[in-house]
C-alpha cells in the first residue's frame, strides 16, 4: 500500500476520532439533559420574550413600556419587564496531545475523552440556552439545530480558524510548566474573555499508586525515568503535584478564569454543574 | 562404615570458577523494571535525585543468587559418600545366592542384599549362581558375566524354591565357572543352614564376603501329630539358640481362613517345641494345614493330607439273617444311603480294616476283642467306625462304644409298654452333626440306652424329643467312632426310610481324616512353591512308591505338597523330609555381614538440587515483590492463608465421624479382636451402603470415656473372657451413650460348654466377663429377642440372628426399658456377629462359620443391617403397622 499522504492520514485520524466522538456525543447530550432540563433564562430583566416581572414606572420609561392592562386594575402605573436573554458565544478549547490520550487503567476513560464529554455537555447546555459555541482555533461559532453534532465533528479539524470572541471553556491536564501555562492563557486573551479552566487528571496521576522498580515513560517519545522504588518517591511526587495544581489555579485566577479540578474517576455530573455555574454571567 | 566424600562428576565443579564472573554480571544487571507510561513525567524529573533510590541489585539478593548458582553446580557434581570397597580384586564377581527353603522366609531381603552387591560390583560384571535346582530339575549353574542392568533383572526374576540347595551341584557349578571365567571374586549370600558339602562348596567359591541372616531366624514346621483325643499337635524345629523362641501358628481351612491360633514356645537351648490346637470336632475337621503367620514360606506350612478324600465303605452285618434282603436286611438301607461314588465292600472286620476302607459300618455286630483292637488302630489312622444297635448288641455291649451303655432295650409305644414312640429332636450344635436338619416325623420305638450316670454330654450327638441320647460319638485318634442306638433297618425306628437319612450317613462317613494310601504309586496332586502356596506340580515331579514316601528327600523330583492316588492323599512336608536345621559354620577368615548391614552409598546431589530449586522459587517471589508486581502484604496474607489451611488440615477440628454417619466399636486392646471388629463393621457398612438408603462412613474404634461417643449411632463391643471391666468414666460414658439414643451391641465370641448355640465351648469365661463388664452399666431389664420384635424386621425379615455361631439367645431390653418409645438401648448376644461380617481386603470372609449351614453368613449380614437400621430409625418400622389405620382415619 502506498503512503496515503498527509491529507489521507488526517482523514483517517478524523474518521477514528469520529468513531470515538459519536458515543461521546450521545453521552454528552444525556449528561446535559440530566443537568439542565429545558430552556433557561438569565434570571434577570432584559431583552427577551419571557415575562419577568412588573415594576413601578420610573422616570425615563417610555409610555410604550407601560402595561396598560395591568395598570388599569389599580391606581399605579406598571411597566412589564421581560427576562434578559442574551445570545453569547462560548469558546471551547480542549487540549489534545498524547498525554491527554492516556488512561491509567484498561477500560478507564482517557483524560481527553472525559474533557470532550464535559466540553460537549457544556456546549449542549449552551445550545439549549440559545447560545452559540465555537471551537478555539478550529471552528467559527455555530448554533441552532444540529449544532452539537457539527461541533463534535469540528473537534477533528486542524487548528486553522481565526480565534473568535466569547467566553472561554478550557479543558486540559495543565501539567506543563506554570510559566508556559500563563503565557498560553495570555495568548488566548483569557483576561478579556473570562470563563472556566477545567484541569482533568487521571487518578493515577493524583495518587501515584506505583510500587517497586518502575521505568516511567512519557506519553510522547521522551527519555524514560527509571525509579528503583516508586513508593519511596510518592510523597515527593504528591508535593510536586500539589505545587503544580496551585500554580495552575494561580495562573487561571490571574487570567480571570475560574479554575475547576476534575478526576476522571469522579462522576462527570457534579463537574458539569460546577462548570455551568461558573459560566453564568456575574450578576 | 563411612567413606570419604567424593563426586560423581567432579568436572562440573569447574563451574564454580565462573562464580566471580557471575558476580560481576549479576551486579551489573539490576532486576528488570516494569515499564509504565506516565504523562506527568516532568514532575518526576524535578524530584531530587537522592529521593530516587539507586538502581542496583541488593547485596542480599546477589548473595542469594550466587548461592543458588553454586548449589546447582554442586548438585550436578553429585557429591556422595561412598562406602569403602567391600570386594577386593578387579575381576568379575561370582555371586552365589542360596534360594532353598531356608532362604524363602526372608528372600526379598536377600535379593535386596544381592542388588547392593551388584551395585558395588559396578563395571566389573557379575556372574549369578542360584544354589537350588529349579522346578524343572535344572541343576544350579552360574550365568556368564552380566552387566549391572542384566544382573539386576536376573535377580528380580529369581525365586526361592521349596527344597534345599544342592551343594554337590553347586560345587560343580563353581568349578565350571572358575574354569570358564578368570579372576572371579566370590561373594556368598547364604541361608545360614548347615548342610553336607557346604564346607567344600565354600572352599571352592572362596568368597571374599558372606552375607547371611542369622540361622536363628529359620523356622521349620514339622508334620503335626494327632493326639488321642483328636487335637492337633503342631511341632516346630529351630536352630538351638540362647533366647526363648515364641512362635504363633495358625490352623487354616481350605480357603485360607484361620480357625485357631496357638503359640509354640521353645526353651533356650532346645530345638523343638509343640503346641496343642484343640478345636471342637466340627471345626477340627475343616483344618487342612498349619501355617506360620508372616511371610509365607514352604518351611512354615504343614499340610494335613486330608485334601482328597474318597469314601470307601466297608459294611458288616451281625447275625445270620441275609443282610441284603429287600426292605428287611440290616444293610439294605445303608447301601442306599451311602453317598454316590462311594465304593462299598463287604467282608469280615479283619478283611475290611486291612483293605483300605475309610469307613466301616457295623450293623448290630458283636465284636471280639482282637477285632476291637484292629478297629481302634483303624480309627487312630483316620478311619470312621459307625455302629448301629440291634437285638444282638443290646444284650451284651462290648468295649468299642463312645460312652457306657445300659443293657437291654428301651421299648416305646409297643403293645406291652406304656408311652408312645419318641421323635428325634435334633442334633447337638457342638457336634459334628450340627447343622443337619432335624429329621421330621421320625419316631423311634426301641433303642439302647446310654448310661445316664456316667454320660458325658459332649458325646451326645443327637437326642430324642424326651432328651434321651440316640446317637453317641467320639473322636478317636484321627478317626471317629459313632454309635447309633437304634437299628439300621426299620425294625426299631423309621429313621432309615426318612428323607434325612442319606445326609446323616454322608456326614458320618466323611468325618474321618481319610486313610493314607499304603501301597501303589503316588503322584503329586498339588505342590508347595517357594512362597508356601499350593500350585500345580512342576514338570520334573515324578511318581513314587507309597512305601518310599516317608524317606524320600524333598527335591524337584519329589516336591513337598499333597501326594496321592485313588486311595487318598498324603502330605509330603518339608519338615518331615529334611534334617533338623543346624547353624552353618563359616571359615573364620571370611567376613560375614548381616543382610541389611551392607553399607550403601549416600548421594547428596538430588537434595542439593532440591534446595537450589526452593531458593530459586524464593528468588522468583522476591523479584516479583521488588518489581511491585506482588504486594508484600498480599504475599504475606497468602502465606498465612496457606499455613492456616495446612494447619486446619492437620488439626482436623471437625471429627470425621461428625461428617458422615459412622459405626463404632470399642477398642479392646487386643489387636486381633479389634481388627476383626473393624473389618466386620467395615464390611457391614459397605453392605448397608449397597442395600439401603443409609450412607455410612468407615467405622472407627473408640475408647469409652475418652472418645466422644455421641457421634455414633451404634457401638459394637466385643467382650471376651479376657475383657476387663470398664472404669468409672467409661461406664458413665456408656450409660450416657445408651441414654441419649445410642445402640450398644455387646457380643461375645461363643461361651462356655454349657451354653446354648454352636459357639459353646469357644470362650468359657465369656459369661462371667459379660457379668463383670456390665455390672456398672445401667442395663434395663432384658428379654429374649424374638422374630416379633421390631429389631427382627427393621429392614430384612429375620427369624434367627446368627453370627459366626448360631443358636445362642439374643437379649434386648424388655418393653419400656428405657423410655416410652420402646427402642432397646442394648443388644446382647454370643454369636460373634463381627466375625461373620468380617471380610478381608479381597472381600473373602475372614472367619469360618460354625456350623456353617447354608445361608448362615447371609442371615448374619441381614441381622447386621437390621441392627444398623434399628439404631438409625428406632421403632419406625413398628409405626408402619399403624399406617392402614392412619390412612383410614385420613380418608374419613
Amino acid at each position: 500500500m502506498a503512503d496515503p499522504g498527509p491529507a489521507g492520514r488526517t482523514i483517517a485520524t478524523a474518521e477514528s476520532l469520529a468513531a470515538t466522538l459519536s458515543p461521546l456525543l450521545l453521552a454528552a447530550q444525556r449528561l446535559a439533559a440530566s443537568t439542565a432540563p429545558g430552556r433557561h433564562g438569565r434570571r434577570r430583566a432584559g431583552a427577551g420574550e419571557q415575562f419577568w416581572q412588573y415594576r413601578d414606572v420610573r422616570d425615563g420609561d417610555s409610555l410604550r413600556a407601560i402595561d396598560w392592562r395591568r395598570s388599569a386594575r389599580g391606581d399605579r402605573l406598571y411597566v412589564r419587564e421581560r427576562e434578559w436573554e442574551s445570545v453569547e458565544t462560548l469558546v471551547l478549547d480542549i487540549e489534545d496531545h498524547p498525554g491527554m490520550r492516556w488512561g491509567s487503567a484498561r477500560g478507564r476513560e482517557t483524560k481527553w475523552e472525559r474533557a470532550v464529554l464535559l466540553g460537549l455537555a457544556v456546549a449542549a447546555l449552551a445550545f439549549e440556552g440559545g447560545e452559540r459555541v465555537a471551537l478555539f482555533g478550529r471552528m467559527q461559532p455555530v448554533g441552532g439545530p444540529g449544532a452539537l453534532a457539527r461541533l463534535a465533528a469540528g473537534l477533528a479539524l486542524p487548528t486553522t480558524a481565526k480565534p473568535v470572541a466569547g467566553r472561554l471553556a478550557l479543558f486540559g491536564d495543565f501539567l506543563d510548566e506554570p510559566g508556559l501555562i500563563a503565557a498560553d492563557l495570555a495568548s488566548r486573551g483569557a483576561t478579556e474573555r473570562g470563563g472556566v479552566l477545567v484541569q482533568v487528571l487521571d487518578p493515577a496521576e493524583c495518587d501515584f499508586p506505583y510500587r517497586g522498580r518502575v521505568l516511567f515513560d512519557g506519553a510522547a517519545s521522551e527519555k524514560p525515568e527509571d525509579i528503583a522504588r516508586a513508593e519511596d518517591i510518592a510523597n515527593a511526587y504528591h508535593a510536586r503535584l500539589t505545587a503544580q495544581r496551585d500554580a495552575v489555579v494561580a495562573a487561571a485566577e490571574a487570567a480571570r478564569l475560574i479554575p475547576i479540578f476534575h478526576r476522571t474517576d469522579a462522576p462527570p455530573g457534579p463537574a458539569l454543574a460546577a462548570i455551568r455555574a461558573a459560566l453564568e454571567p456575574v450578576a | 562404615m563411612t567413606g570419604a566424600l567424593s563426586f560423581a562428576a567432579p568436572a562440573v565443579l569447574a563451574g564454580l570458577l565462573l562464580l566471580p564472573a557471575l558476580y560481576f554480571l549479576l551486579r551489573a544487571t539490576p532486576p528488570a523494571p516494569r515499564r509504565q507510561v506516565f504523562p506527568p513525567l516532568r514532575l518526576l524529573r524535578e524530584i531530587a535525585p537522592t529521593e530516587r533510590s539507586p538502581v542496583r541489585m541488593p547485596l542480599w539478593l546477589l548473595i542469594l543468587r550466587l548461592l543458588v548458582a553454586s548449589l546447582v553446580i554442586l548438585g550436578f557434581a553429585g557429591p556422595e559418600i561412598v562406602p569403602p570397597r567391600l570386594l577386593p580384586g578387579t575381576g568379575p564377581i561370582l555371586l552365589a545366592i542360596d534360594n532353598g527353603w531356608a532362604a524363602a522366609a526372608d528372600f526379598p531381603a536377600r535379593i535386596a542384599a544381592a542388588r547392593r552387591i551388584v551395585e558395588q560390583a559396578g563395571r566389573r560384571g557379575v556372574a549369578l549362581l542360584a544354589t537350588a535346582p529349579d522346578a524343572a530339575e535344572q541343576k544350579p549353574h552360574a550365568t556368564g558375566v552380566l552387566t549391572r542392568a542384566q544382573a539386576l533383572a536376573a535377580l528380580g526374576a529369581m525365586d526361592a524354591e521349596p527344597w534345599p540347595s544342592d551343594r554337590i551341584a553347586d560345587l560343580a557349578a563353581v568349578r565350571a565357572a572358575r574354569t570358564r571365567i578368570h579372576d572371579l571374586t566370590g561373594v556368598y549370600v547364604a541361608d545360614g543352614l548347615a548342610q553336607p558339602g557346604l564346607g567344600r562348596f565354600i572352599a571352592a567359591l572362596d568368597p571374599a564376603r558372606i552375607v547371611a541372616a542369622p540361622a536363628r531366624g529359620i523356622r521349620l514346621l514339622k508334620p503335626p501329630r494327632i493326639a488321642r483325643d483328636g487335637a492337633l499337635i503342631a511341632r516346630l524345629a529351630v536352630v538351638a539358640q540362647r533366647d526363648r523362641v515364641i512362635q504363633p501358628v495358625l490352623a487354616e481351612n481350605a480357603s485360607g481362613g484361620a480357625l485357631a491360633r496357638a503359640i509354640i514356645t521353645i526353651r533356650p537351648g532346645s530345638t523343638k517345641g509343640e503346641a496343642r490346637i484343640g478345636l471342637p470336632a466340627a471345626l477340627a475337621n475343616k483344618v487342612v494345614k498349619l501355617v506360620l503367620p508372616g511371610r509365607p514360606a514352604p518351611g512354615g506350612v504343614a499340610l494335613l493330607g486330608s485334601g482328597a478324600r474318597r469314601v470307601v465303605a466297608g459294611l458288616v452285618a451281625g447275625g445270620t439273617a441275609n443282610p441284603e434282603q429287600k426292605l428287611l436286611g440290616a444293610l439294605y438301607y445303608i447301601r442306599r444311603a451311602l453317598p454316590s461314588g462311594a465304593s462299598v465292600r463287604t467282608g469280615t472286620v479283619e478283611q475290611l480294616a486291612e483293605s483300605g476302607a475309610s469307613t466301616i459300618i457295623l450293623a448290630d455286630v458283636r465284636l471280639r476283642p482282637p477285632e476291637i483292637g484292629m478297629l481302634q488302630r483303624f480309627m487312630d489312622d483316620g478311619g470312621v467306625v459307625i455302629r448301629f444297635a440291634g437285638p444282638l448288641t443290646a444284650t451284651r455291649s462290648d468295649a468299642l462304644v463312645p460312652d457306657r451303655l445300659l443293657r437291654g432295650v428301651r421299648a416305646l409305644g409297643g403293645a406291652l409298654t406304656t408311652g408312645k414312640p419318641e421323635a428325634v429332636a435334633g442334633f447337638a450344635p457342638a457336634s459334628p452333626l450340627a447343622g443337619l436338619p432335624a429329621p421330621k416325623s421320625v419316631t423311634v420305638t426301641r433303642q439302647i440306652l446310654a448310661d445316664p450316670a456316667s454320660l458325658d454330654p459332649a458325646t451326645v450327638w443327637a437326642r430324642l424329643a424326651d432328651g434321651t441320647p440316640i446317637i453317641l460319638g467320639v473322636r478317636q485318634g484321627r478317626g471317629v467312632l459313632a454309635d447309633v442306638l437304634t437299628t439300621a433297618n426299620t425294625a426299631w425306628s423309621d429313621w432309615p426310610i426318612a428323607a434325612g437319612f442319606p445326609a446323616l450317613i454322608g456326614r458320618l462317613v466323611r468325618l474321618g481324616m481319610g486313610e493314607a494310601p499304603k501301597s501303589g504309586m503316588l503322584k503329586p496332586l498339588r505342590a508347595l512353591d517357594g512362597a508356601g502356596r499350593l500350585v500345580v506340580p512342576g514338570s520334573a515331579a515324578q511318581p513314587i512308591e507309597a512305601a518310599g514316601l516317608a524317606q524320600v528327600p524333598v527335591s524337584p523330583a519329589h516336591p513337598p505338597g499333597l501326594w496321592g492316588n485313588v486311595h487318598g492323599a498324603v502330605a509330603l512336608d518339608i519338615g518331615g523330609h529334611v534334617p533338623l536345621p543346624e547353624a552353618a559354620d563359616y571359615p573364620a577368615t571370611v567376613p560375614v555381614t548381616g543382610l541389611d548391614a551392607l553399607p550403601r552409598a549416600r548421594r547428596f546431589g538430588p537434595a542439593i538440587l532440591a534446595a537450589a530449586l526452593l531458593l530459586l522459587s524464593a528468588d522468583l517471589l522476591i523479584s516479583l515483590i521488588l518489581r511491585g508486581a506482588l504486594r508484600l502484604r498480599v504475599a504475606a496474607i497468602g502465606a498465612v492463608l496457606l499455613l492456616a489451611w495446612g494447619g486446619t488440615a492437620r488439626a482436623g477440628e471437625i471429627p470425621p465421624a461428625a461428617l458422615a454417619t459412622t459405626l463404632a466399636y470399642v477398642k479392646t486392646g487386643d489387636a486381633a479382636i479389634d481388627s476383626v471388629s473393624k473389618a466386620g463393621l467395615a464390611a457391614l457398612s459397605d453392605t448397608v451402603n449397597q442395600e439401603t438408603a443409609a450412607r455410612l462412613g468407615p467405622p472407627r474404634g473408640v475408647v469409652p470415656g475418652t472418645s466422644n461417643l455421641q457421634l455414633y449411632p451404634l457401638l459394637y463391643w466385643p467382650v471376651t473372657g479376657a475383657t476387663t471391666p470398664p472404669g468409672k468414666h467409661a461406664c458413665a460414658a456408656l450409660d450416657a451413650f445408651m441414654a441419649s439414643g445410642g445402640l450398644l451391641v455387646i457380643d461375645t465370641d461363643g461361651g462356655g460348654t454349657d451354653e446354648q448355640g454352636s459357639g459353646a465351648g469357644f470362650d468359657p469365661g465369656a459369661r462371667e466377663a459379660l457379668r463383670r463388664v456390665t455390672a456398672c452399666l445401667a442395663i434395663p431389664p432384658l428379654k429374649r429377642l424374638t422374630a416379633n420384635d421390631t429389631l427382627a424386621h427393621t429392614f430384612f425379615l429375620t427369624r434367627h440372628f446368627p453370627g459366626r455361631f448360631d443358636g445362642a439367645p439374643v437379649y434386648i431390653a424388655a418393653k419400656g426399658g428405657r423410655d416410652a418409645d420402646g427402642v432397646s438401648p442394648v443388644v446382647i448376644g454370643a454369636n460373634d456377629w463381627a466375625g461373620a461380617w468380617a471380610t478381608d481386603r479381597a472381600g473373602a470372609p475372614m472367619r469360618a462359620m460354625l456350623p456353617g449351614t447354608p445361608g448362615q453368613r447371609l442371615h448374619a449380614t441381614w441381622f447386621g443391617i437390621n441392627l444398623v437400621m434399628y439404631a438409625l430409625t428406632g421403632t419406625y418400622k413398628s409405626d408402619q403397622v399403624q399406617i392402614p389405620a392412619i390412612l383410614r382415619r385420613l380418608s374419613r
